[in-house]
């Protein structure tokens, strides 16, 4: 499990990159990240929603409300132009600490 | 042996909404709910019944005050803007109302004053008070059935388009045509029809002010789609 200060630094691009790949509901989010991260990565459900409302606030995501396929009406998310510099940004950043920290425990290096 | 109270989801879910109707804006309250929901069915698929998915699924969501804090940081003063905004349709609402029945108490009233006495002058006083009152009482069942957070759902969904400016304004012309129905009546006996073209003035004036603020105020607008 992560500690609190890691999945606060690491939800910011974690939900940019989720959405990179097409709108997305918070539920759904969730869901992905938990499968993706084999379980690691776990976020309180209701602490992800100040977490989208501030990369909105920000301009980087926007939202709209839609009914699914089922009738039930869901606020989606999708990427902003400005979230896509943004996730480039975040995707140096953290490939920087992440090829660092592989040369220091020999592993293999990332690349983008 | 005492019967077992039974869980009922549409009570529980309702006052889950009350709960939440306190702390946060309408958009946020509907969106965690949609997450209540969709974990609630997720949680009945793995084979939990109606009250243990519902307890979980809450326990997921969190509860109401932490995170109503967070949300406030994510977006300062947003849930006192609504709040004032609710408060601002509520004052237009009744005194649109109230001006309303002033306007018909007056009119029914004069038709009948030729031999007016102090009973039906009475009457008048009462029933302009009671029907005034009103949209306070119904407001007030509605807070008591705890179904304000619907009615205030259905509610957002009427006014919370630029309609609003419509409707407000179009019910205050509305009342100044019953005052001035009143003063073409009242002109034959009297000659304070000033005072009546004043209010109106003051009423239509009111109400256009009240809906600027309304509109600025204003939660932003949304648009539902079907998904292709």
């Amino acid at each position: 499990m992560l500690t609190k200060d890691l999945v606060a630094a690491s939800s910011k691009p974690l939900v940019l990159s989720i959405l990179a790949d097409g709108e997305s509901y918070g539920y759904e989010i969730i869901q992905k990240v938990r499968e993706l991260s084999g379980g690691h990565i776990e976020w309180s459900d209701g602490m992800l929603y100040p977490v989208l409302h501030r990369l909105e606030r920000d301009g980087l995501i926007k939202s709209e409300w839609k009914e699914s396929e089922t009738g039930r009406e869901r606020k989606y998310y999708f990427l902003s132009a400005d979230g896509r510099k943004a996730l480039k940004t975040e995707q140096h950043q953290w490939l920087a600490v992440h090829n660092t920290l592989s040369k220091l425990w020999n592993l293999k290096p990332a690349s983008i | 042996m005492e019967p077992q109270t039974r869980f009922d989801l549409n009570t529980a879910v309702n006052h889950w909404r009350t709960e939440m109707a306190f702390n946060l804006t309408a958009e946020d309250r509907r969106e965690l709910e949609t997450h209540l929901q969709d974990t609630m069915t997720e949680l009945r698929q793995r084979g939990l019944n109606d009250e243990e998915s519902f307890w979980l699924a809450c326990h997921r969501v969190g509860r109401p005050q932490p995170l109503a804090e967070e949300l406030e940081k994510a977006n300062p003063g947003k849930i006192w803007r609504e709040r004032v905004f609710w408060m601002v349709l509520a004052y237009l609402v009744i005194s649109l109302w109230g001006s309303t029945v002033n306007a018909v108490i007056n009119l029914l009233h004069f038709s009948r004053a030729v031999h007016q006495t102090s009973t039906t002058q009475f009457v008048a006083t009462a029933s302009h008070y009671i029907f005034s009152l009103l949209p306070v009482v119904v407001f007030a069942m509605w807070l008591v059935k705890g179904k304000l957070s619907l009615a205030q759902e259905r509610l957002a969904g009427f006014f919370s388009t630029k309609r609003l400016i419509v409707y407000a304004l179009g019910w205050s012309v509305a009342n100044s045509g019953l005052d001035i129905l009143f003063l073409v009546k009242q002109a034959v006996r009297m000659s304070s029809g000033y005072i009546i073209l004043d209010n109106c003035l003051f009423q239509i004036i009111r109400t256009a002010a009240l809906v600027a603020i309304l509109v600025w105020l204003m939660p932003k607008t949304e648009r539902i789609k079907k998904t292709a």
